[in-house]
């Protein structure tokens, strides 16, 4: 039995192959690198989003030559392909097998309620890059769960006192995206303008990733609001702004917009200038800040990468920047994980986006920029600074009530 | 029982002559022998599998997930390669059975965390109605597909698919929406924790043994036979005096109910279930795996669906490019490998090798080939149902 | 009632891009039996290849140009060293065109990047014309008249003219075609071709009045299904049908739940599309205008 030779060559060249495929990397020691998992989605719907995003985040490393507090960086890249699914086994690799001191991502609030679970169970540190799930840094909160950039509510609290203030909108039609983070901004948005005296006589939900606008452009009553608030992005924000500009909406009413629908780099180049100018917009960043941390960042990524960064770029670097002051601060040792989460909830710093700190349930508090469209010499459309909103916290303006609703939910 | 055959055939350890399951197993010819050896071979392999030093927990998670995978190829592939129905849509009842398996453990046994209405068996519960839920969605979307054929058929279990993605998608206040459903199974719910990796790969090899027992019984029954038949001409089948529409409405009930337990375990692997596990990604992976291990062999697309799953995570250290792998397989599969892995395990000098190392009476050649012919024609012109 | 006059134009011009791509789908499968499940990344590609040209050259009909002329190039290499192989071979069918939805959204994300991108519209068609109270853009209407010229042309190409006999009767009995010593395969690529060329053109058109992104192929595709079920494949005035009406009920759909917010998701209103497929289906299971069994 078994004599003949072929079968166990194939017998040792499978297990083999199978114990090479295996094997994983050893525990790290005090000499050897950090290793951080970055968990973006480099494929599906997210990659745009995802690849800025881990240039971004590379970029800052590479400015520190791949080096903090003495201890080399090795960054370990996985694609989520936004998939909760497939984002939590990537996680799962690189904290089981590639042993990962510190995970930084995801994008998508899909992903990072899909892994939040586990990671909570395994208390490895993670650094969310983008996912704005409100939830993440309030109901759903964990001493390992830090956020670098911001929740969806915080971009909209403060705009229901500015809209209805400064720009004098008190009825508003609102437009966002039919998905979980969409749903989120918009509500936040309404319950901003409701705080401030307004009133959301409208709101529409396009189809994530729709790229047929006309009939929502349509369905707008104009005639019975201040102004429309379109809080879009990607395939759905160029295509609205160019449509709108055809079906004449804005001779009608006034369009406002969250910065991502007509953002610097990413949709304003693909919109008809004439469409966008003059939209009034609000963001956690502009590519138009003049700040040295900014001028500083632009000047050494476009160096680096031959284009200017955007509005993803600036965050996951802003991210990886609060991630390596923790690590400074905690001088390389990030394997004393009580130490290093301490270390790391009171790093401040001046970035790109702005001055840089997190609240007492780590969130960032954030600027929100408000900017208009421009037309330059050049004919290209580009968004300059208009206000400034400062300190804004995941609670702007809410009562303790909402609050202790919102941190402890039944 | 017959005496035992010539001398090149050992007998079984330990079995003496005149023991009757020793007789039968050497009995058997080379091929079945070979076939016996396979499967006992295989489940030895997988229990010692998780024990062995280079497999972690994360590959014993990948291991779960390829056979939790392969419950749902096999599924595929009754459909597939015994009744000769291509769907494009079986992710809809594996995402039937993970959502729904969920959702009742969630909101109907366990509605706060910890206060469940009894702790012990609501994990087998959840799962029952996950399965149950799976098999009746099967039910209402078989009396439409069954109504079409060839093309049609291909179309139209996409787009069902795609509506079941998008309920799920929209119906926010069951399934939390593109977010996803997070269902965090209390331990003690008659399972170990899912984050006990090991453990829970033994639930899931003790699942997978089952239903493809269950499957190997149902396409070796006169049901399944018949189905092959249907497959090779409905219309023979039809002057014999079957019942087509009924055999294949059976089928399409029962490949959905075995996607649905491939798909409640999912949601018990991960403990999260998302739009995305519906989409049509996991429909065409799904049929990749019933193709590239050869269709109408049943083991052959549990062979294929562990190649798939650990392909895609062992690449995923060296490359981004999974779709793209993933579509020239595709191609490489229909160019070079139309019969599947099976097809090529059949092949003269992989026999020649069982036959050397199995001994065996007569040829395996001279066994009749039940290989799924790779020329399911479009037959648009046969009468409908 | 102007709001709904605005609504019906959306539909019908959304209609008649799924016209151009569905008609491609239709014709290729009446004729040769193959289901092209890539026809949607016909539509990506092209526009991809349509942004690219039009960018650096700065004019919009080279770039429709060479996303038509690239697609149909695609579509006779895929037709005739692959799928020509495996005519009657349903399974590979199926295999061979999943592979290239996948290789060409892969290749896609990997040239062109994951943001969505948009063409400038030719100024030709720029701006909007006033229509009783509403303003309706110009560019809208254009792609309205070119679908019903495209759709009223293909026609009468294949009622009217020897070409139109040959594919009419390649479709009819294959055999008996290559027996009145009719080159039949030269027929196969040329429309095999000729549907790429439409996706492709679809592609441009399409997205210079919109945007595309990973994961258009597919969306495309699946309305492109939706069309050819009801309207019944293999034939061209069931694209046409099952176009119109496609988009008009999915403009319609949704317009009401904007009138009605909160009632329905709109990603749940995508199962409008479905409805009228489902009750097509139990009624005619070849579609509207599919050959009777």
């Amino acid at each position: 039995m078994f004599r003949n030779t072929r079968f166990w060559v194939l017998g040792v060249l499978i297990i083999g192959l199978l114990s090479w495929g295996a094997c994983g990397g050893d525990d790290a020691s005090s000499d050897e690198p950090i290793r951080i998992g970055l968990l973006h989605p480099h494929t599906g719907a997210l990659a745009g989003l995802g690849v800025d995003m881990t240039s971004g985040y590379e970029h800052y490393f590479e400015e520190e030559g791949m080096v903090i507090a003495g201890r080399p960086i090795e960054i370990i890249v996985e694609d989520s392909e936004g998939n909760p699914s497939v984002g939590l086994d990537k996680l799962k690799k690189l904290i089981e097998r590639e042993n990962v001191d510190i995970v930084a991502g995801p994008v998508s609030s899909g992903v990072a309620y899909g892994i939040a679970d586990y990671i909570r169970q395994s208390e490895v540190p993670i650094f969310i890059t983008q996912a704005t799930a409100n939830g993440l840094t309030q109901g759903d909160r964990a001493p390992n769960i830090f956020r670098t950039a911001f929740s969806s509510d915080q971009l909209h609290l403060p705009m229901g006192e500015y809209y209805v203030n400064e720009l004098g909108y008190s009825k508003v039609a609102g437009l966002a995206l039919d998905y979980a983070a969409g749903h989120e901004h918009l509500t936040a948005f309404k319950n901003a303008l409701e705080r401030a005296g307004g009133e959301m006589v409208q709101e529409l939900y396009p189809r994530l990733g729709e790229t047929e606008t006309s009939t929502y452009i349509t369905s707008i009553k104009a005639d019975e609001v201040d102004a429309v608030n379109a809080i879009l992005w990607g395939a759905t924000a160029v295509p609205f702004v160019n449509q709108q500009h055809e079906f004449g909406l804005r001779d009608r009413v006034p369009l406002t917009s969250l910065g991502s629908t007509v953002e610097d780099q990413l949709e304003l180049p693909n919109q008809l200038p004439e469409a966008a100018e003059g939209i009034i917009s609000y963001l956690a960043y502009c590519l138009c800040l003049e700040t040295p941390a900014n001028n500083a960042f632009k000047t050494s990524y476009e160096a680096a990468e031959g284009k200017l960064p955007n509005y993803y770029t600036a965050i996951a670097f802003t991210g990886a920047k609060a991630l390596g002051e923790a690590i400074k601060a905690v001088d390389g040792n990030v394997s004393d994980r009580e130490a290093f989460l301490a270390a790391a909830r009171e790093v401040t710093f001046d970035g790109p986006m702005g001055p840089f700190s997190y609240d007492e349930y780590q969130n960032p508090v954030i600027n929100v920029y408000v900017r208009e469209v421009k037309i330059g010499a050049d004919g290209e459309a580009y968004n300059a600074l208009v206000d400034t909103i400062e300190n804004v916290d995941q609670f702007w303006g809410m009562s303790q009530a909402e609050k202790d609703a919102l941190l402890n939910p039944s | 029982m017959s005496t035992p055959p010539t001398g090149r055939s050992p007998r079984p350890w330990g079995l003496a002559p005149g023991n009757p399951l020793g007789d039968a197993i050497a009995s058997l010819t080379g091929r079945r022998r070979f076939f016996l050896w396979a499967v006992v071979g295989a489940v030895v392999v997988l229990v010692i599998l998780p024990q062995l030093p280079f497999v972690d927990t994360y590959w014993t998670g990948i291991l779960s997930r390829m056979l939790i995978f392969a419950i749902f190829a096999m599924s595929l592939d009754l459909l597939i390669g015994y009744t000769g129905l291509p769907s494009l849509g079986h992710a809809a009842f594996f995402g039937a059975g993970a959502y729904s398996a969920g959702i009742f453990y969630k909101d109907l046994l366990c509605p706060d965390r910890g206060e469940c209405v009894a702790v012990v068996g609501n994990f087998w519960f959840a799962l029952l109605l996950g399965i149950a839920i799976s098999g009746i969605i099967a039910a209402l979307f078989g009396l439409l597909v069954l109504r079409t054929r060839g093309a049609y058929f291909i179309m139209i279990t996409l787009a069902l698919a795609q509506m079941l993605w998008a309920i799920t998608w929209g119906w926010r206040s069951k399934t939390n929406g593109d977010d996803g459903l997070s269902v965090v199974f209390e331990p003690g719910a008659a399972l170990p924790s899912s984050f006990n990796a090991e453990a829970f790969f033994y639930v899931v090899l003790g699942f997978f043994v089952a239903a493809t027992a269950l499957m190997y019984l149902i396409v070796k029954s006169p049901f399944g036979q018949a189905l092959q038949g249907i497959r090779e001409s409905e219309t023979r089948m039809l002057v014999l005096g079957y019942n087509v529409w009924l055999y294949k409405y059976l089928a399409f009930i029962l490949a959905g109910i075995f996607a649905g337990v491939a798909g409640s375990l999912f949601v018990y692997l991960n403990n999260f279930v998302s739009p995305l596990d519906i989409w049509i990604l996991p429909s065409a992976e799904a049929f990749l795996m019933v193709v590239l291990g050869g269709p109408g062999t049943l083991f052959g697309p549990a062979i294929g669906a562990g190649f798939i799953v650990f392909l895609e995570n062992f690449l995923s250290d060296y490359t981004e490019r999974w779709l793209l792998i993933l579509g020239i397989i595709y191609v490489v599969v229909v160019l070079f490998a139309p019969r599947g892995i099976f097809g090529i395990a059949r092949s003269e000098w992989v026999r020649k090798i069982v036959r050397d190392t199995f001994g065996g009476r007569q040829p395996v050649a001279a066994a009749p080939d039940r290989q799924l012919k790779p020329h399911t024609q479009l037959k648009e012109d046969e009468p409908g149902e | 009632m102007d709001i709904w006059f605005t609504h019906t134009l959306n539909g019908l011009s959304f209609g008649m891009l799924l016209f151009l791509v569905a008609a491609g789908l239709s014709l290729i499968f009446g004729l040769m039996r193959v289901l092209n499940l890539a026809h949607g990344s016909y539509y990506l590609l092209g526009a991809y290849v349509g942004i690219t040209v039009s960018r650096e050259t700065e004019m919009f009909w080279l770039g429709l140009l060479a996303g038509m002329a690239s697609i149909c190039v695609l579509g006779i290499l895929m037709q005739k060293l692959l799928l020509d192989r495996y005519m009657h071979d349903e399974m590979a069918q199926i295999l061979v065109t999943f592979g290239f939805l996948f290789i060409i959204a892969d290749v896609a994300l990997w040239i062109w990047g994951g943001h969505p991108q948009s063409i400038v519209k030719p100024s030709l068609f720029d701006g909007s014309v006033q229509i009783g109270s509403i303003q309706y853009p110009v560019y809208k209407i254009f792609l309205l008249g070119l679908g019903l010229i495209l759709a009223i042309g293909m026609g009468l190409l294949q009622e009217k003219t020897r070409v139109g006999a040959v594919v009419r009767a390649g479709v009819d009995d294959e055999e008996m075609t290559r027996g009145l010593g009719i080159n039949v395969p030269i027929v196969f690529t040329a429309v095999f071709g000729l549907g790429a060329l439409l996706a492709g053109a679809a592609g441009v058109l399409g997205t210079a009045n919109t945007a595309v992104g990973p994961a258009y192929d597919f969306e495309i595709l699946v309305f492109a299904f939706v069309v050819v079920i009801v309207g019944g494949l293999g034939s061209l005035r069931g694209a046409l049908v099952g176009a119109i009406f496609i988009g008009l009920v999915d403009s319609y759909a949704k317009a009401v739940i904007a009138e009605f917010p909160g009632t329905l998701s709109p990603t749940l209103a995508q199962v409008t599309i479905y409805a009228p497929m489902a009750i097509v289906l139990a009624l005619r299971p070849n579609g509207l205008f599919g050959r009777a069994s």
